[in-house]
């Protein structure tokens, strides 16, 4: 038998996991659409909101703006049912009836391990894609409209619409690829001598494919700091998996601001040589590329092996 | 709370450490330059100068000669201003008894340099040089006279 990884053993595993489940997941994915579209529709589902739109200006404003706004709503909702899927990651192993049972399952602790993950990570990113663009292509059908007219009447239940000439186009908002929102821009500008000596402005770009990365990376890291505490607290995991690293980044907040104290103190990088003569120390410069933000990909392949550890650990 | 929960703290002492010794190294650094400017400076003061050459700046300087103004050092010329440390060494220097000026990096509107009695200015391509009861003799050496 293999002790690490077999297909058939992970999917029978799966299979059982989904079925016992079933009314859970069901439950969860009906709370994330109905969450989904009172978002979508600013809690307010039942009144069409119309926009003026005027000129082709006007219509790309329009658009954009509820490009943004399915952004925030998409991340904002993903963050927060990742959130949920992570605290209840380990519930089974942490309950004092159903460990023995979850832990005896005949699979290796990679393989339960490996299911968990993929159920906070790869699953909730579909069901979340799935619910959004269902909920967003709803609400998009009657929600928010912009048209050219300015001129209403009163419909059959007593709502406002407008008076459409037979010609006249309904904008409706686009459904955007939220996966691909970020645009590339400058972080900042420094100034470099080139190599004909002639000084030359530079800018320090944060390219989009990086800041993909930096999504990913937070919300991975977002992800398996409550797995850490849904392994690590039996109650209140939320509650305790936040008040611990509040305790942890203070403590070594404060020694990091005592020791700069004492490295820092007195330090004065303009100085008086003598009478009236001041020196300041030119630093060189230092470029590092935004690129070494990726090293940042350390903090939630950390978590995921402190939570394997624990659960091997666990495992009987 | 078991003792794999350490490597996390770890994780959280990583870039702590990093931003410590990043700082602690730019600082160190930052002293030491101020060392070798202090004893460039120092160096420079203590030669004796009998010319002073400005060639080739638009650094704002005002070279004056005050018979009222005292030097502590020998070398009978005493800058006044804020410059950057990598004027030293480079922009100003010694070479026998002259002290040679070129593009210097200041910061501030202008560096002041007084010079003693005895001292001969010598200025070539300074616009921005202004000579305080100096007798006028520029770029002597340009027209090679």
């Amino acid at each position: 038998m293999k002790e690490i990884f077999n297909i058939r053993r992970f999917g029978a595993l799966a299979v059982k996991f989904y079925c016992e489940n079933m009314k859970t997941h069901l439950l969860f994915v009906a709370v994330l659409f109905v969450a989904t579209f009172l978002c979508i529709c600013k809690f307010n589902p039942f009144v069409t909101e119309y926009s003026y739109l005027y000129d082709s200006f006007t219509v790309d404003d329009f658009i954009f703006k509820y490009k943004q706004f399915y952004f925030q709503v998409f991340w904002g909702l993903l963050w927060l049912s990742s959130m949920f899927v992570a605290l209840y990651a380990f519930k089974d192993v942490m309950s004092r009836h159903k460990a023995v049972s979850v832990l005896l399952l005949p699979a290796s602790t990679f393989e339960k391990y490996l299911l968990v993950v993929l159920h906070s990570t790869v699953v909730v990113l579909v069901l979340n894609l799935a619910v959004f663009y269902t909920a967003a292509s709803i609400a998009n059908s009657y929600r928010y409209q912009g048209t050219e007219c300015l001129t209403f009447t009163t419909g059959w239940f007593g709502q406002r619409v407008p008076l459409l000439s037979p010609d006249e186009k309904v904008v409706h908002p686009r459904m955007v690829n939220v996966l691909a929102g970020l645009e590339e821009k400058n972080l900042f500008y420094f100034r470099e001598k080139g190599e004909d000596g002639n000084v030359k402005s530079k800018s320090v770009s944060f390219s989009s494919a990086l800041g993909r990365n930096m999504v990913v990376i937070s919300w991975l890291f977002f992800i398996s700091f409550f797995m850490w505490g849904s392994i690590t607290f039996r109650k209140r995991t939320a509650l305790l998996t936040i008040l611990m690293h509040c305790v942890l980044w203070g403590i070594l907040g404060w020694i990091t601001f005592e020791i700069l104290k004492g490295v820092v103190g007195g330090f004065s990088n303009h100085w008086a040589v003598f009478k009236n003569l001041y020196v300041s120390v030119k630093y060189p410069d230092i470029y590092m590329s935004p690129w070494w933000l990726l090293l940042l990909y350390i903090f939630p392949v950390t978590y995921q092996i402190v939570v394997w550890l624990k659960l091997k650990n666990k495992q009987l | 709370m078991k003792k794999y929960d350490l490597l996390l703290v770890g994780l959280y002492m990583l870039p702590v450490l990093v931003f410590v010794v990043t700082a602690f190294v730019f600082f160190k650094m930052g002293e030491h330059r101020q060392k070798e400017t202090l004893d460039y400076v120092m160096r420079l003061y203590q030669t004796p100068i009998n010319t002073v050459e400005i060639r080739d700046t638009g650094g704002k300087l005002k070279v004056i000669r005050d018979s009222a103004h005292q030097f502590d050092f020998r070398a009978k010329v005493e800058f006044q201003g804020s410059l950057y440390n990598d004027a030293m060494g480079s922009a100003i220097r010694v070479s026998g008894d002259t002290l040679k000026i070129g593009d210097f990096n200041y910061f501030g509107k202008s560096v002041t340099l007084y010079v003693g009695e005895e001292v001969k200015v010598d200025t070539i391509n300074c616009t921005e040089v202004e000579l305080i009861h100096i007798p006028v003799q520029k770029d002597t050496i340009q027209d090679g006279l």
